[in-house]
C-alpha cells in the first residue's frame, strides 16, 4: 500500500482527479476577486459535461464539442452576471436559482436527447485523454495569475474589490469588467466538467460533479483567491477524494475519508477565517 | 471666462429641486468659493459641473466650447469630495495610475516606470510625498494632496474642493492655501465649497452664494466685509416659543467640563458633520458609564435611525419600552392604539399603518423617527441637526417637540448648524471651533446672533 | 403593487415552462394537461402534493428565520438529514420506552440539528469566515458522516443502503394516503412562527438586524445573542422536518444516502415568501404541486420531471432581479 501511495501512478492519479477542481477554483477565485461570488459553478459544470457528450454525438467530433461547451459556458455565467451586475440582484440568490437551472436544463436534456434517465447510456463516448486537460489547467492558472496580479485589468479588479466607489469615480469600467470575471468563470466551470464526462470519464450521469463546485468554493477561499496556492488547495481535496475512492479497497469506509478534506477546511476557517465574500 | 453655467436645472427622483435656473461663471486662474447652508445645493451644482452628473436643463460651456457630453467635463474637471476617492489598501501611484497603468510586453505592469512617473509628477508640484507611500499611512492633509496630484495627472483645468478643510489643523489649511495659490499661478481654476467665513476670506478671489437651490449673490471678495457676508448667508430669525421654568434641574452629563443639565436645552454649534461622529461617541460613551437613559434623532435619519424594509407601525416601536405592548406578545389593541396616538400628536402623514417607511417624504419619516424615540422616557435626548432638509412648519414642530421634552425635565442635546435654532430656543449654545469650546453663552437672544457667528469662525 | 410582481412572475415562469414543453415533447398539449392540471384530478395525486409539502414547511420556516437575520446559512439541507439520521437512530436503536417515543426522536432531533446549525454561525463570529461556504461544507460533513455510521451501525445486512425497519410512526390522517399527523404540527410551526417573528420584541430585533444592523447596534440590541438565537430556531426547525419525514408513512426504513433537497428549496420557499411564516405553505404548496405535476408528466409523457427545476430557476430569477421594479435613481442632494 505504502508503495502505491509513493508511486507515481498515484501522484498521476491525483493530479487527473485534481484538474475539474483546480479549473473550478479558477472559475471561483475570478469572481471572488471582484467581492462576489459564483454558487453556480456547480451547475455550469454539471450541464457543461452532458453538452459535451450530447454535441460530441451530435457533431461526431469531440474537439468541436468542446469549442461549444466553453462558448454555451461562457454565456451561461455571463447572463448569471447580467442579473448580478445589471439588475443588481443578490449574488448568492442568483447563483442558487442559476444551480437550480442548469441541473434541470441537464435531466430534460439528457432525457429528451437519449431517452436516458440519470446517466447516458446510449450515448456513444467520446474521449480527449487527460493530458490535455492537466496541461490545460496548469496554464490557466498562470495566465489567471498573471492576468489578476501583473496587469492592469489585475489591478484594477483589485481596486474594486477595495473601493468600488472610487473606481467608478476614475471612469474605470467597473461593470464590464465584472461581466469579464462571470465569463471567465463560466469558461473555466464549463472545462471542468466537460472535462469530467469527456476525458476522465467516458459518460454522463446526474451525479458527475458531486459536489465539486462547492469544494471549490472553499478551496479558493483558503488560498485567498491566488490561482497558484489554489491549485495545492484543489490538489489537497483531490487526494482526499483518490484516497477516498482508493481505501474502499482495503474495506475502509470511504465516507469517513471523504469526510478529511471538509473538516480541514473547517479547522482553517476557524483559526483563518477566510472570507470567501464581504463578511 | 473659462467655464460658463447657464441656467442649470436640476431635479432628483424624489422631487427635490436641487438646482433651480442656477447661473455660475469661473475665470481661468480664479480662486472661487462657494457658500451656502446644508442642503442649498452646492455639491449638486458641483457634481454637473465636474461631469459626475446630468443636469435637466442649462448648457456648460468650457473653454468657449458647448459641452454636450459628460465625459469632455470630466476630462478637464477634477472633483475632490469631501471623503476622498482613494484606495486605503494602494499606495499613491496605485491610486493615481489605476486603469492606466505603464505596461511592458504589451499587458505586464511596469512597476519601475509606474514608481518613476509618480515620482516625478509629485516633484512637479512641489509635493513632498513619496508613490510608494500607502494611503492608509497618509495624514488626511496628505491624502488630499495625492488627490490634487491625481487630478493634475489627468490635465485638468479646473480643481473643485467639496469641504476641503473640514479635518485640517492650522498648518494644514496653511499649507492647503500656498497649493491653491501655487496651482492658480500655473493658470489653474479653484472652486471650493465651504462654510467657513474666515478661510473664504483669506484665499478666495470671488464668492458665490447659492440659496435653496438659487443664487443669492456672487461678487468679489474684496468688495465686501465678513460681516456683510455673513449677513448674506444667514438671513433673517422670525419665530417665537414658549417655554416654562423648571425648578429642579440636575447635572446628567459633563460634556468638556461644560455640565448639561436636566431641564435644559443645551446646543452646540459650529461643529462640521466630520465633528459630529466624535462627540455623538463622547456622548454615548458617557450615558452607558452612568446607565443614563437616552433617546437619539441621528442625522441620517434612513441609514442610522429606521429600518427601511418595515412598515411606518414597527418603525415607531421603541425597543427600549416596547414591554408596554405586551410582556411576551405585542398586543395588537395596544399597538394599534399607540400607533394612532403618534399619528396624531406628531401629525404624520401616511396612508395607513402598514405603509413601508421609504414611502414616506422626508419630513415624515423624521417625525416617526422623533415620535418613536421621545416616547422613550428617557434622560436625555440627543437630537442632531433634527430639521435637515425640512420646511419651516416642520422645523418649528420638531423644536417644539424638544421644548415639551424639556419643560418635563429632560436633558436636551441639540446639535446643529442653524442658528435661528438654537437661539429660539436654547438655555445654553456653546460655540465651537475646531471640534473644541470656544465660546458659551446662556440664555441667548437675538442680540447675540453676531457673537456667535463671530465665535464660529474666530477664536 | 407587491402581487402584481408575483403574478408577472408566475406568468414568465408559466410561459417558459409551456415553451420549453413544445420544444422538447412529442405531444405538448398532452404534457402541458398532466403537468398543470392533472394533479387535481385525482385525488391519489392531490395527496402526494400536501405529502410532499410537509417537508417544505418546516425547512421554509426555519430558513425565515435564518434569513430575517441576514445571514446566509445553507445548513439547513445538512439540518434537514441529521434530524431524520437521528430519528432513525433512536428508532431503530432504542427500546427503553421513555426515549423510544415519536415526540422525543423529533425533539431530540431537532436539538441535534440546531447544534450543528451553529457551528458556521460562530465561525462567523469569531473569526470572520463566511457562513455561505462553511453552511455548504457541513452538508457534505454531515452526508458523509451519517452514511457511515449507516454502515456501521444501523443497516439492515438484508438490504443495500438501508436501516433496520423503523418502528415509530407518525399516524395517517386521511386513509388510503400518505399524509401524516407531521401536517398538524406543521401548522401548529407556522402559526407560532409567525406570531414569534412578527409580533414579539424579539422577532422584531431579529428583523432588524437582517436589514439595519447599525440602527440595532444603536438601539441596544444583543446582537450575538439574537443572530445564534434566530439560526438556532431554523436549525431545530429543519431537523425537527426531517425526523418528521423520516417516521412518516412514506418511509419504511432510512435509506437517505444522498441529501434530499428540502433545505435548498427552503430558500427558494423563503424568499418568494419573504420571510413570512405565513406565506410559506402557499409557496410550499406551488413547489409540491410542480413537483408532482412533472413527476406524472415524466411517467405518462415524455418530459423529464427536471423541468419542474427549471420552472423553479425562472421564478427566482425573475423575481429577486429590478427588472419590474422602477430603477432607483434618487441620488441624495447635497
Amino acid at each position: 500500500m505504502l508503495a502505491y501511495i509513493l508511486s507515481f501512478d498515484f501522484l498521476y492519479s491525483v493530479i487527473k482527479i485534481s484538474v475539474p477542481l483546480v479549473m473550478g477554483s479558477l472559475a471561483a477565485s475570478v469572481v471572488q476577486k471582484g467581492k462576489l461570488i459564483n454558487i453556480g459553478i456547480e451547475g455550469i459544470m454539471l450541464i457543461s459535461a452532458l453538452l459535451g457528450v450530447i454535441f460530441a454525438d451530435i457533431f461526431h467530433n469531440v474537439w468541436l464539442s468542446f469549442a461549444i461547451t466553453i462558448i454555451f459556458g461562457m454565456s451561461f455565467s455571463s447572463i448569471m452576471g447580467l442579473f448580478i451586475i445589471k439588475f443588481k440582484a443578490n449574488d448568492v440568490i442568483t447563483g442558487i436559482a442559476f444551480n437550480l437551472l442548469a441541473t434541470g436544463l441537464a435531466g430534460v436534456l439528457l432525457f429528451a436527447y437519449s431517452g436516458d434517465r440519470g446517466v447516458s447510456t446510449s450515448i456513444p463516448t467520446y474521449n480527449i485523454d487527460s493530458d490535455f486537460f492537466i496541461i490545460m489547467s496548469i496554464i490557466a492558472t498562470i495566465v489567471v495569475y498573471i492576468l489578476l496580479y501583473k496587469t492592469n485589468f489585475g489591478y484594477n479588479v483589485d481596486g474594486i474589490s477595495k473601493n468600488e466607489e472610487a473606481c467608478r469615480h476614475s471612469n474605470i469600467p467597473v461593470d464590464k469588467i465584472k461581466y469579464i470575471l462571470f465569463m471567465l468563470s463560466g469558461l473555466f466551470s464549463s472545462i471542468g466538467g466537460f472535462y469530467m464526462s469527456c476525458s476522465y470519464m467516458s459518460k454522463f450521469s446526474e451525479g458527475i460533479i458531486a459536489g465539486r463546485g462547492f469544494i471549490v468554493l472553499a478551496s479558493s477561499a483558503m488560498a485567498g483567491n491566488n490561482p497558484v496556492i489554489s491549485f495545492f488547495t484543489a490538489s489537497l481535496f483531490g487526494l482526499a477524494k483518490h484516497l477516498a475512492d482508493y481505501f474502499q479497497l482495503y474495506n475502509v469506509s470511504s465516507n469517513l475519508i471523504s469526510l478529511v478534506p471538509y473538516v480541514i477546511y473547517l479547522f482553517l476557517i476557524v483559526f483563518y477565517g477566510y472570507k470567501v465574500k464581504r463578511v | 471666462m473659462i467655464l460658463e453655467c447657464r441656467e442649470i436645472y436640476k431635479k432628483f427622483d424624489n422631487g427635490v429641486i436641487a438646482n433651480d435656473n442656477i447661473n455660475f461663471i469661473v475665470d481661468s486662474g480664479e480662486i472661487h468659493a462657494l457658500l451656502g447652508e446644508n442642503g442649498a445645493g452646492k455639491t449638486t451644482l458641483m457634481k454637473i459641473i465636474a461631469g459626475e452628473l446630468s443636469c435637466d436643463s442649462g448648457f456648460i460651456v468650457l473653454n468657449e466650447k458647448k459641452i454636450e457630453n459628460k465625459l469632455d467635463l470630466f476630462a478637464n474637471i477634477g472633483m475632490i469630495h469631501q471623503h476622498f476617492e482613494l484606495i486605503n489598501e494602494f499606495d499613491i501611484a496605485e491610486n493615481i495610475l489605476l486603469g492606466n497603468m505603464p505596461v511592458k510586453k504589451g499587458f505586464i505592469v511596469d512597476k519601475i516606470r509606474m514608481y518613476e512617473l509618480i515620482d516625478r509628477l509629485l516633484k512637479t508640484h512641489d509635493i513632498h510625498l513619496n508613490s510608494h507611500d500607502k494611503i492608509s499611512d497618509l495624514s488626511l492633509a496628505d491624502r488630499c494632496k495625492v488627490e490634487i496630484a491625481k487630478a493634475l495627472y489627468k490635465g485638468v483645468q479646473i480643481l473643485i474642493f467639496d469641504e476641503p478643510t473640514a479635518s485640517f489643523n492650522e498648518n494644514e489649511k496653511k499649507e492647503l492655501f500656498k497649493q491653491f495659490k501655487r496651482l492658480s499661478n500655473k493658470g489653474l481654476s479653484i472652486i471650493f465649497i465651504t462654510h467657513k467665513l474666515e478661510e473664504v476670506m483669506q484665499i478666495a478671489d470671488k464668492i458665490t452664494i447659492i440659496e435653496s437651490g438659487t443664487n443669492k449673490a456672487t461678487f468679489m471678495t474684496a468688495s465686501k466685509n465678513i460681516d456683510e457676508i455673513s449677513q448674506l448667508l444667514f438671513g433673517k430669525i422670525n419665530f417665537d416659543v414658549q417655554r416654562e421654568i423648571i425648578e429642579e434641574k440636575k447635572e446628567i452629563i459633563k460634556i468638556d467640563n461644560l455640565p448639561v443639565n436636566s431641564g435644559e436645552i443645551t446646543t452646540l454649534i459650529g461643529l462640521d458633520k466630520n465633528g459630529y461622529g466624535e462627540i455623538i461617541a463622547r456622548i454615548f460613551e458617557k450615558c452607558s458609564e452612568k446607565k443614563l437613559k437616552i433617546s437619539y434623532i441621528p442625522e441620517n435619519r434612513l441609514s442610522d435611525g429606521l429600518v427601511k424594509e418595515m412598515s411606518v407601525e414597527e418603525n415607531l416601536v421603541n425597543l427600549k419600552n416596547s414591554s408596554k405592548f405586551g410582556k411576551w406578545i405585542f398586543n395588537k389593541r395596544i399597538l394599534k392604539s399607540y400607533f394612532n396616538e403618534q399619528v396624531i400628536l406628531y401629525d404624520i402623514k401616511i396612508k395607513g399603518s402598514k405603509q413601508k417607511i421609504d414611502e414616506l417624504s422626508g419630513g415624515n419619516m423624521q417625525k416617526v423617527l422623533i415620535a418613536r424615540e421621545l416616547s422613550y422616557v428617557s434622560d436625555i435626548v440627543l437630537a442632531v441637526y433634527p430639521d435637515r432638509g425640512l420646511d419651516k412648519k416642520t422645523s418649528l414642530f420638531i423644536m417644539d417637540k424638544l421644548i415639551e421634552k424639556a419643560n418635563e425635565n429632560t436633558a436636551v442635546i441639540l446639535i446643529t448648524p442653524n442658528i435661528d435654532d438654537a437661539i429660539n430656543i436654547s438655555d445654553k449654545i456653546c460655540v465651537l471651533l475646531d471640534h473644541k469650546i470656544n465660546y458659551i453663552i446662556e440664555n441667548p437672544s437675538k442680540n447675540d446672533i453676531a457673537k456667535i457667528k463671530e465665535k464660529m469662525i474666530r477664536k | 403593487m407587491k402581487n402584481k410582481k408575483i403574478i408577472k412572475t408566475f406568468f414568465i415562469s408559466i410561459l417558459v415552462a409551456i415553451i420549453l414543453i413544445f420544444i422538447f415533447s412529442k405531444n405538448p398539449i398532452y404534457s402541458i394537461r398532466l403537468f398543470f392540471i392533472a394533479p387535481f384530478t385525482k385525488f391519489r395525486y392531490f395527496a402526494n402534493i400536501i405529502e410532499n409539502m410537509i417537508p417544505l414547511i418546516f425547512t421554509g420556516v426555519g430558513m425565515c428565520f435564518i434569513l430575517s437575520c441576514g445571514e446566509f446559512n445553507l445548513a439547513s439541507e445538512g439540518c434537514f438529514h441529521i434530524g431524520g439520521f437521528t430519528a432513525a437512530c433512536i428508532s431503530v436503536l432504542t427500546t427503553n420506552i421513555c426515549i423510544h417515543n415519536t415526540v422525543v426522536a423529533v425533539i431530540v432531533s431537532g436539538i441535534i440539528a440546531s447544534i450543528i446549525i451553529i457551528i458556521p454561525a460562530v465561525i462567523k463570529m469569531k473569526s470572520g469566515g463566511s457562513e455561505l461556504v462553511s453552511s455548504i461544507m457541513l452538508n457534505f460533513i454531515i452526508l458523509h458522516l451519517t452514511n457511515y455510521l449507516l454502515m456501521k451501525y444501523i443497516r439492515d445486512p438484508m438490504t443495500g443502503y438501508g436501516s433496520y425497519e423503523l418502528n415509530l410512526e407518525l399516524k395517517t390522517l386521511i386513509s388510503n394516503t400518505r399524509i401524516h399527523s407531521g401536517l398538524i404540527i406543521a401548522s401548529i410551526v407556522i402559526i407560532f412562527a409567525y406570531i414569534l417573528l412578527y409580533k414579539t420584541k424579539f422577532g422584531l430585533e431579529i428583523r432588524i438586524i437582517g436589514n439595519n444592523k447599525k440602527y440595532a447596534e444603536i438601539s441596544g440590541v444583543n446582537i450575538s445573542f439574537v443572530l445564534l438565537t434566530s439560526q438556532w430556531i431554523g436549525g431545530f426547525l429543519a431537523g425537527m422536518g426531517g425526523a418528521i419525514e423520516l417516521l412518516s408513512p412514506i418511509y419504511i426504513r432510512y435509506s437517505w444516502t444522498n441529501l434530499l433537497g428540502f433545505g435548498w428549496d427552503a430558500i427558494i420557499i423563503a424568499i418568494l415568501a419573504k420571510n413570512n411564516p405565513l406565506k410559506v405553505p402557499i409557496y410550499a404548496f406551488m413547489l409540491a404541486y410542480i413537483r408532482t405535476g412533472s413527476y406524472i408528466m415524466e411517467r405518462l409523457s415524455d418530459v423529464s420531471s427536471d423541468i419542474a427545476l427549471i420552472f423553479q430557476a425562472i421564478i427566482i430569477i425573475v423575481f429577486i432581479s429590478d427588472i419590474f421594479m422602477k430603477k432607483n435613481k434618487g441620488v441624495k442632494s447635497c
